[in-house]
């Protein structure tokens, strides 16, 4: 039963944002085409050494078109994220509290494992998004450097902040990247799961708007987040506070002990595990006292 | 077939009217088999619960027999589906002339009326 | 004495400080055509969402087959809602498919027999369906359960009289042998001959509670009439 609930879960979830896989997937290719590198002329001298005498930069259009992609791309990824929160509340609101709900709450299925397919859902949604973002990044990295990956993310990334500033800073491990990736699944999946506790609260209060509620906890959960971070920094990891003194940029050639920044994400990926557990307890709490549709 | 009902009387009293009138007069033939009770019900668009009631009854006044495997069938004693139409025909007369009696007409008057009405067809 | 069907014991439902519902008990038995008989906004609705656990009902239990409500009475609970809920993006084939995936009474071949019968395409998508139709198609649906309980909320709300008897020859000629059928409505002149049992509903209680055709003969007329009776009466201590 759970793996058919999940499945009819999917179906418009998928379907709503295919086009903006679609759209991603488009930029990332015209962006790869319009890339450029830059053509030297030489001159061979007498002793046959080469004398650079001129450098073929890009066309303006070519530039223009590059700069678009680039541009497209970037959004195209922050969008696809957002239109994926959007499709996963509208399949909740839709199969829990609309009139298709009447259909949905009556399928001979207990609640709670109404809830979990629901959760599984979230869950394979973000994993497979995720999945497209990175593969999208590795196609970019095809013609630029892996630098250009990290400030593609660094846009989108909850704390684009402190990579931004040190995306040329080389080189970074395997194990970066992958708590990197977890963290944007995790902050997304917490919008998410405040959304639909909004929706659940709204739903069980029969008044209020469900927007206000899932904002509030998403404003906790931030405020706590830092408060976390701050604490760790001030009584147990010392070293990771030095994210909150506006470091000068790094420069070409200088490798700064970035460590810290690992353990940063490590502890902010516990922090926010943490409340996607507590939420998941919260709602299915609240789902089994009944649901009141009108 | 037609099934007529008046709500403010059990329903199962007409349904059983209604079947035994269509028994005598043939419409379902003696001997035959009756549709399932769930034919019966959708033709006369009641509740087969309604049906089978009045087939429980109609099988006290011996007009139809159950047989075990094969489903109901109309009597075939032919005498008794007369006995039973004739019985009707007295009932409708006797009611009839009661009617006839609440209008002060008299039986004579009746039998002429019955016969002016043959003459002038 | 056997477990009764469907049993409600003390259940009460309130929004804030209205009583919609006040302490019910009732208990139906197997195999009857109950009318649930009451005016608008008299709680018919608000008790069958309850037992089909759309609602949390604020004090009391109910009982189906002896169990709560719960993943085994929808299994055994067929139910017409009277909105439509039908997922617009499916086909009509694809919803039939969607039925037979979930429940495991669902009898396909009935569902495809009475959609051909309609004249409906099993390839057209709900959403370019007309109102009526896609209430058509979701009455079959549920009529090609083979449920032991089917709760019709209001099939008869606003349909003209070649579509209610459609509706009420479908209802008839299709739900399953043994089974219980409770229908709601405040138009009881369009059904009352297919009742075997009647429930009088009113601001949130049960007035009176028969069979039907008892209650004729005790009260020498029609279903209808008793209701519009005791209804006024009703009215008549209110005022």
């Amino acid at each position: 039963m759970l793996a058919k609930l999940i499945k009819h879960n999917l179906k418009p979830i998928f379907k709503s944002i295919l086009p903006f896989v679609v759209a991603l997937f488009v930029s990332v290719i015209l962006f790869n085409i319009t890339d450029y590198t830059l053509e030297y002329v030489y001159e061979t001298l007498e002793d046959g050494s080469r004398l650079i005498t001129d450098i073929i930069g890009p066309s303006k259009i070519q530039e223009f078109l590059h700069g678009f992609f680039n541009f497209a791309t970037n959004c195209s990824m922050i969008l696809l994220l957002a239109a994926t929160v959007r499709a996963i509340w509208h399949q909740f609101k839709t199969y829990f509290y609309s009139d298709r709900a009447y259909l949905t709450h009556t399928l001979p299925v207990a609640r709670q494992t109404l809830w979990n397919a629901e959760i599984c859902s979230i869950a394979i949604t973000f994993i497979g998004v995720i999945t497209i973002l990175v593969l999208n990044c590795l196609l970019l990295s095809l013609t630029q450097d892996g630098a250009r990956v990290l400030e593609s993310f660094g846009l989108v990334g909850g704390c684009s902040h402190c990579i931004g500033d040190y995306y040329y800073v080389e080189p970074r491990s395997f194990g970066f990247y992958l708590s990197f990736v977890f963290i944007i699944f995790a902050e997304f999946a917490f919008i998410t799961l405040c959304g639909i506790t909004g929706m659940i609260i709204k739903q069980r209060r029969g008044k209020g708007s469900s927007l206000l509620f899932g904002l509030l906890f998403y404003m906790a959960g931030s405020v706590v987040l830092i408060g976390v971070i701050t604490l760790i920094g001030n009584f147990f990891d010392k070293s990771i506070i030095q994210l909150f003194d506006g470091m000068p940029h790094s420069t070409p050639g200088y490798n700064p002990d970035l460590s810290y920044m690992a353990r940063t994400l490590i502890y902010i990926g516990a922090t926010y595990s943490c409340y996607l557990v507590a939420l998941y307890f919260v709602d299915q709490k609240l789902l089994r006292r009944g649901i009141n549709l009108d | 077939m037609d099934f007529h009902f008046d709500d403010e009387r059990p329903i199962y009293i007409q349904l059983v009217e209604h079947l035994e009138l269509y028994i005598v007069t043939g419409h379902f033939p003696p001997g035959e088999r009756l549709p399932s009770v769930r034919d019966l019900a959708s033709i006369a668009k009641v509740n087969p619960n309604t049906m089978q009631r009045a087939l429980t009854e109609l099988e006290d006044k011996r007009l139809i027999i159950t047989e075990r495997t094969n489903g109901k069938f109309v009597t075939d004693d032919q005498e008794f589906l007369r006995k039973q139409q004739q019985q009707f025909a007295r009932e409708k007369i006797q009611k009839f002339l009661s009617e006839m009696q609440e209008l002060g007409i008299s039986r004579t008057e009746i039998i002429e009326y019955l016969q002016s009405l043959k003459r002038k067809d | 004495m056997s477990t009764p069907l469907l049993e409600y014991r003390n259940v009460s439902k309130s929004y804030g400080d209205k009583l919609i519902l006040d302490n019910i008990n009732l208990k139906l038995p197997h195999g009857k055509i109950i009318g649930l008989l009451g005016r608008n906004g008299a709680g018919k609705s608000t008790l069958i969402k309850l037992t089909n656990d759309l609602l949390a009902p604020t004090s009391g239990e109910i009982f189906v087959n002896g169990e709560t409500v719960g993943a085994h009475s929808k299994e055994i609970i067929a139910y017409l809602p009277e909105r439509t809920y039908l997922d617009k993006q499916l086909t009509v084939e694809q919803t039939i498919k969607f039925f037979a995936e979930f429940y495991r009474n669902f009898d396909t071949a009935k569902a495809k027999k009475l959609v051909k019968e309609l004249n409906l395409d099993p390839s057209q998508k709900v959403s370019k369906m007309s109102k009526g139709m896609q209430e058509k198609l979701q009455l079959i649906l549920v009529m090609s359960r083979n449920a032991e309980l089917y709760i019709l909320d209001e099939p008869l709300g606003g349909v003209d009289p070649a579509t209610r008897d459609y509706i009420l020859d479908t209802i008839l000629s299709n739900f399953s042998e043994g089974a219980s059928v409770i229908i709601s409505t405040h138009l009881i002149a369009d059904i009352e001959r297919i009742l075997d049992e009647v429930i009088f509903i009113d601001e949130g209680k049960i007035f009176l509670t028969g069979d039907a055709d008892k209650l004729r003969k005790e009260h020498n007329t029609s279903i209808d009439k008793i209701f519009r009776q005791t209804f006024k009466a009703n009215v008549n201590t209110n005022n």
